[in-house]
């Protein structure tokens, strides 16, 4: 059944059917309407919900309920995340799965609460100390974003790792018809949790602490090696480019929106172009800059920042081709005939 | 025909523990273990340990174990037993740890009235990272933070965090301990057993905070270090009862 | 670096009417007990180490000792062990 619903409060009913069984989260905007609804809906739903002290509080919240393998889920936004990056580092050392949504706002600092996409370094590249990363999804609309929550909590589950998911304030505040039912359970071994062993196993241990050089180093590998399976099976993208087109735009969440109107005024305006949306940041579908058409001569990356994605766009073409960058930030949002003016002006000469 | 006076608990692991010799953590390991096999707790309950000396707590003990960040340890506590209710979750946490980085944690988690069992070392000390001082060092102590010796015009007095929590309205049971001798350890022992009962009950927040010594940090004997917790702490850091709403145990 | 107890038990027992058991590579050399002991019949043995390098505590006159059991009680590393004869 088609429900109309606003994006923040889609991610969670989402996380509820996806049998989030937590939710601790601290007041920030634009995300103020997940734990609003959570305070409600997760309480109904015979879950556990608690408004923390601040967002260290809130991650340290899910980290205790994750080691007892429950799945649980936190949000914030963008400074809000930095306050959660030491919880996040310590997730990832002792491979507990969390939901970590970001409904991120413009930086640095305390910035200012429109949407950006500054936070591209602090999602993809770890974020807190030490080697680790963690997956990102990136929806474009209410439904993707409910699709990719279900898929959050099954890739933090059989994978053992803190998942993020970006949106901003037009995705979180936007109202679309959805669907949000239930999906088929994966099953997956928490014999590890630590929720009181009864005497009927030996005991269990949630750590990241390894004193040996060598003990630790191993711990990075085996989880190192799960990044490559995390790489191989999860990575996606959105390619609509096709045999022909002159210029690729690469734009990802709800930015990318603006992206797709440009394409089509730019081919009102006789040229062909073609979008590719990473959807996971985490890890970057690079391949799709490999075997692009050779009709492609140009890339032009669009991102509400001063260009972050861009490395990962850099690092996919690997001097292939030309990338060019056209970027907002600070709130500002481009319009569909700027994307298509920067696109022009690179296919007609002159940039 | 004999009977045992005293043996090691079985709540405590095979694992040596890593504390310094004659360091009163491992005193206070034992009242800990041997308060959750008398209760017969032991099998339910997980023990989240801090960063400081006692971060390796989760080895120590026969149950299960989360390592927190440094502070947070209440926190996590807090996510655990909010998913476990019928689950015993105790903190275990020393003064560096709960009454300086970990200070919106604790509080908060005693705010919430969390049923959640806090046991706080308290040693005027941060041992691990080399004997610097602490919010509970005492005035003119030296410490390597402090060499001259802790100035009050610059640093404050040392925090009272048994009179602090015993100010905030939803929490249960408060008390201050110490761990010096048998008889003030049997006294510790009660009031760790008393804590851990509450929680069993359902009865809300508990903290028992347990005056106890630094040898190395303090540069002194072990047996030194005991008549400092008895002749310099005591009197600054007055032990007793702060506050216990829990009725009988 | 991984604290266990890598050097094998060596159990040490006192016996005369009560019984004094020393797990002696558990032992820290710290003095507590000898400090502790009211009838003053624990030493560290200065003439020997532990597993781990420490001097370990022994007993001087088990007749003495009346297993009030302060010794273990005050013992941070559950070295030792105190049993009393009931018979």
């Amino acid at each position: 059944m088609k429900i109309l619903m606003k994006g923040n409060e889609a991610i969670c009913e989402a996380a509820i059917v996806a049998g989030c069984k937590a939710f601790f989260g601290y007041p920030i905007t634009p995300q103020n309407e997940i734990p609003e609804y959570m305070s409600l809906n997760m309480v109904k739903a015979g879950g556990a919900f608690v408004q923390a002290e601040s967002e260290i509080g809130a991650i340290n919240m899910c980290y205790g309920a994750s080691a007892s393998g429950v799945r649980v889920m936190t949000s914030s936004s963008s400074p809000g995340i930095a306050l959660k990056q030491e919880g996040m580092s310590y997730l990832a050392g002792a491979n507990l799965p969390c939901v970590i949504v970001n409904v991120s706002r413009s930086g640095p600092g305390l910035g200012g609460i429109l949407p950006a996409q500054g936070d591209y370094f602090q999602m993809t590249r770890g974020g807190g100390n030490g080697d680790y990363y963690t997956p990102v999804y990136a929806p474009f609309s209410v439904q993707e974003a409910i699709d990719l929550i279900f898929k959050a909590f099954d890739v933090a589950d059989l994978y053992r790792t803190p998942v993020q998911m970006v949106a901003d304030g037009m995705l979180g505040q936007m109202m679309e018809p959805c669907v949000i039912e239930p999906r088929a359970a994966i099953n997956v071994d928490k014999s590890w949790a630590t929720d009181g062993n009864s005497g009927k196993r030996p005991r269990n241990i949630v750590n990241s602490l390894n004193l040996s050089a060598e003990g630790l180093e191993q711990m990075n590998k085996e989880r190192f090696a799960r990044y490559q399976e995390i790489k191989k099976n999860e990575t996606m993208v959105d390619n609509r480019v096709k045999d022909g087109d002159e210029i690729a735009i690469v734009a990802y969440g709800a930015p990318s929106r603006v992206a797709v109107n440009a394409v089509d005024e730019l081919a009102a305006r006789g040229i062909k172009a073609g979008l590719i949306r990473p959807i996971t940041l985490w890890p970057y579908p690079y391949d799709v800059f490999q075997n692009l058409p050779s009709s492609v001569k140009n890339i032009l990356v669009c991102e509400l920042s001063m260009g972050q994605m861009l490395d990962d766009v850099k690092i996919g073409v690997a001097g292939r081709l030309p990338v060019h960058f056209y970027g907002r930030c600070g709130g500002a949002i481009f319009e569909p005939a700027e994307i298509a003016d920067a696109a022009e002006k690179i296919v007609r000469g002159g940039a | 025909m004999s009977k045992i006076v005293y043996e090691k608990s079985r709540g405590l692991s095979e694992t040596q523990l890593s504390y310094c010799p004659g360091c009163t953590h491992g005193i206070i390991h034992k009242l800990i273990a041997e308060s959750l096999v008398e209760l017969d707790l032991l099998e339910r309950t997980i023990v989240i340990s801090p960063v400081g000396c006692s971060v390796m707590a989760y080895d120590f003990f026969n149950c299960d174990g989360i390592q927190a960040s440094h502070g947070r340890a209440p926190a996590v506590a807090t996510g655990l037993k909010r998913t476990n209710p019928d689950k015993i979750v105790f903190t275990y946490q020393g003064d560096g740890d709960l009454a300086a980085i970990g200070t919106a944690e604790i509080v908060h988690a005693a705010h919430r009235g969390d049923n959640i069992t806090v046991i706080f070392v308290n040693n005027a000390i941060y041992g691990m990272t080399g004997g610097q001082m602490a919010p509970t060092t005492l005035i003119d102590m030296k410490t390597s933070t402090s060499p001259l010796g802790r100035v009050e015009a610059l640093t404050g007095k040392p925090l009272l965090v048994s009179e602090l929590l015993s100010q905030i309205p939803s929490t249960t049971y408060i008390e201050r301990v110490a761990s010096h001798d048998v008889p003030h350890l049997n006294k510790a022992k009660r009031a760790v057993k008393k804590a851990f009962q509450y929680q069993a009950q359902g009865k809300g927040f508990s903290m028992v905070e347990i005056l106890g010594t630094c040898p190395i940090g303090w540069n002194m004997t072990p047996t030194d270090a005991m008549g400092f917790v008895k002749d310099t702490m005591m009197p600054y850091f007055p032990l007793g009862v702060y506050k216990d709403e829990g009725g009988e145990a | 670096m991984v604290f266990t107890a890598k050097t094998a038990p060596l159990i040490v027992e006192y016996a005369a009417k009560h019984r004094l058991t020393f797990d002696e590579n558990m032992c820290k050399g710290c003095d507590l007990c000898v400090w502790a002991c009211p009838k003053n019949i624990l030493k560290l043995d200065l003439e020997r180490v532990n597993g781990k390098g420490y001097n370990p505590i022994v007993c001087m006159d088990i007749d003495a000792c009346t297993a009030c059991g302060i010794c273990a009680r005050i013992c941070p590393d559950s070295v030792i062990k105190v049993e009393r004869d009931i018979s």
